[in-house]
C-alpha cells in the first residue's frame, strides 16, 4: 500500500536513486551481512559514495513513510553540510505533514539546519520553541530539555 | 513492501551508487523480503 503511493513515488524520485535487494537472493548475503541488515523493510539513505547516513527499518503507511523519507533525505544533506538542500526538506515535512511522527523531528533538526549554517542567528532557540509548542510529549521535546532548565 | 509497486528499482548496487553521483541524488536502498 505504501509504493504505490503518488506521493511516496514522487518524494522518493525526486531526491534519491531508488535501490532494492530481497533478503532471499544468495547473492546479496554478504552485502546483507557488511549491512548488519535484521528486519524488514530495511531502509538506509546512502551517498554516492555508499556512505550511510540515515536509516531506519518497519512497515509505515505513506504519510508517515513520506514523513520519514524526507527526514532521512534531510538528515543527510545535513550531515555533508547542504544546509540548503536539508532546511527545505525539513520545512516541507512541517509544512506538509505536520502531524506525523516525523514531524518533531523535523522541527528539532530545523533549529539545528540553521544554527549550523549561521551561528549567530536565534533560529535554534525559535525552532526549539515552536517543537516545544508543538510537539511538547515527544522525544525531541526532551532532547533540547536541558534549554528549559533554569540558566 | 514491493507491492506491485512503480518505483524503477535499481538492482545494482554499482550502478545505484554512480547514478546518485551524476543526477547529484542520495540513494534510497530498500532491503525487503519477498515473502
Amino acid at each position: 500500500m505504501t509504493y504505490p503511493d503518488d506521493s511516496v513515488i514522487s518524494a522518493m524520485l525526486a531526491n534519491a536513486i531508488p535501490f532494492q535487494i530481497d533478503n532471499t537472493n544468495k547473492d546479496a548475503f554478504a552485502m546483507l551481512h557488511r549491512l548488519h541488515h535484521i528486519w524488514t523493510p530495511d531502509l538506509r539513505v546512502l551517498d554516492h559514495n555508499g556512505d550511510e547516513l540515515y536509516r531506519w527499518d518497519g512497515f509505515l503507511p505513506p504519510a508517515e513513510f513520506v514523513a520519514r523519507m524526507l527526514c532521512g533525505f534531510a538528515m543527510a544533506h545535513l550531515r555533508t553540510k547542504r544546509f540548503d538542500a536539508a532546511e527545505r526538506l525539513y520545512v516541507d515535512v512541517l509544512r506538509r505533514y505536520p502531524t506525523t511522527h516525523a514531524a518533531p523531528e523535523a522541527q528539532y533538526y530545523l533549529g539545528v539546519t540553521r544554527y549550523r549554517n549561521d551561528p549567530e542567528g536565534d533560529d535554534l532557540t525559535e525552532q526549539w520553541q515552536e517543537l516545544r509548542s508543538l510537539y511538547p510529549s515527544s522525544e525531541y521535546r526532551l532532547k533540547q530539555y536541558f534549554k528549559e532548565l533554569p540558566q | 513492501m514491493s507491492d506491485g509497486d512503480r518505483i524503477p528499482w535499481e538492482r545494482d548496487y554499482e550502478k545505484a551508487l554512480a547514478r546518485a553521483g551524476s543526477e547529484q541524488k542520495l540513494v534510497l536502498l530498500d532491503v525487503f523480503n519477498p515473502g
